[in-house]
């Protein structure tokens, strides 16, 4: 029998943050977002195989060795003004793609934010949830992106209130 | 050596990634209105903002070390590469009006390089798993190393507003049965610390 020998394997995970959007455009349909590393947070990770490209605009894409993926994102969105009756929405999802600028596919669940005064569950679809989480796997560089896919009744104007809950995790399971 | 995704493990190293899980749980607390919440880097210097720890729950640790409870709400991290997520759970008051405030939430962590302790993460966090007002989640997760036998992290609440119309005072980690007449100590979720150790 061939000799093998032991490999250590340990979960790789990294977590960047979302860049909060200052105009009401970037919530449009296939919109890509942009991450960052907020210097406070202090540490990303123990995954650093990585890369962050630009594909329409700086650092929107993840250049990722093969590997088995878990990436979950959440978007930030902007509250509108104490508005009872908004039930505007936007929903976000992660899509992969074999090489940069080549076709991204959609996979996972969908993420949704509905900012508003009080909860309202209009616009509540099965698969949607506060974050979008995918699995990817590949046995080749694979280029992961967060984009808009859908934009309803979303038209107020920007509020000003900041809020750093943008995230993107990445796990890989060696 | 190159990443091999299809790689099959054999009898010598069938074990899967190595890591270590434990659940960190709080005592019942008051959620204290203070001016502010730290800094951007800096932690709150209020001590009423700390999560005191209750107890440590070993799941899985396959290293010679655990986490052990220091003072003030300190969780002593052996040096390691750990990822943390944190969900706040709380009695937010006794009338309805209850949709609207969300509260402030983070993890600490004491930076060896710095010699003090900074944010790992802060953010806000809604009383509803739902998304109202401009707070999503209930979850504050990020990633932490430490490397010497001083190493901790800490978990900070607090709420931003002076009055609170929801009545009575939000609490951590509240026996809530008296107030849904059930038998369910803790309708509103416990106030929990996951700790993974990857390496």
């Amino acid at each position: 029998m061939t000799h093998r020998p032991i490999v250590h394997k340990n979960l790789k995970v990294m977590n960047l943050d979302v860049v909060y959007p200052t105009d009401i455009s970037e919530y449009n349909v296939g919109t890509i977002s942009q991450y960052y590393y907020y210097t406070a947070r202090n540490f990303i990770g123990n995954l650093t195989d990585y890369n962050l490209v630009q594909h329409t605009r700086s650092d929107d894409t993840f250049e990722l060795p093969a590997g088995r993926y878990i990436i979950r994102t959440v978007i930030p969105v902007h509250e509108p003004t104490n508005n009872t009756s908004f039930t505007g929405y936007v929903q976000w999802q992660i899509f992969s793609s074999s090489s940069l600028n080549g076709t991204y596919t959609a996979s996972g669940t969908k993420g949704r934010s509905q900012p508003g005064y009080k909860p309202n569950d209009t616009g509540d679809n099965p698969g949607v949830h506060s974050f979008a989480t995918a699995i990817i796997e590949s046995n080749s560089t694979v280029y992961v992106q967060t984009r808009i896919i859908e934009k309803t009744n979303y038209l107020t104007s920007l509020s000003s209130a900041s809020t750093d809950q943008g995230q993107v995790i990445i796990w890989r399971a060696d | 050596m190159t990443y091999n995704p299809y790689f099959k493990s054999t009898a010598d190293d069938s074990f899967g990634a190595n890591f270590a899980v434990f659940i960190v749980k709080f005592n019942n607390q008051t959620i204290p209105y203070t001016q502010n919440f730290g800094t951007s880097t800096a932690v709150p210097t209020f001590t009423s903002t700390r999560a005191t720890v209750s107890s440590i729950e070993t799941l899985r640790n396959p290293f010679d070390e655990s986490l052990t409870i220091g003072s003030d709400g300190k969780i002593m991290t052996p040096p390691g590469k750990y990822w943390l997520d944190g969900r706040l759970g709380m009695r937010n008051g006794t009338s309805t009006y209850n949709y609207q405030i969300g509260f402030s939430f983070g993890i600490g962590g004491y930076i060896d390089s710095l010699s003090e302790e900074r944010w790992l993460r802060k953010q806000g966090v809604a009383y509803l798993e739902e998304t109202v007002n401009r707070y999503i989640r209930k979850n504050v997760q990020c990633y932490y190393e430490a490397s010497s036998s001083s190493s901790y992290v800490r978990v900070y609440h607090r709420r931003a507003y002076s009055s609170w119309p929801a009545g009575s005072n939000p609490e951590l980690n509240r026996d809530g049965s008296s107030d849904f007449s059930t038998s369910t100590s803790y309708p509103y979720g416990a106030t929990r610390l996951l700790v993974m150790r990857l390496e």
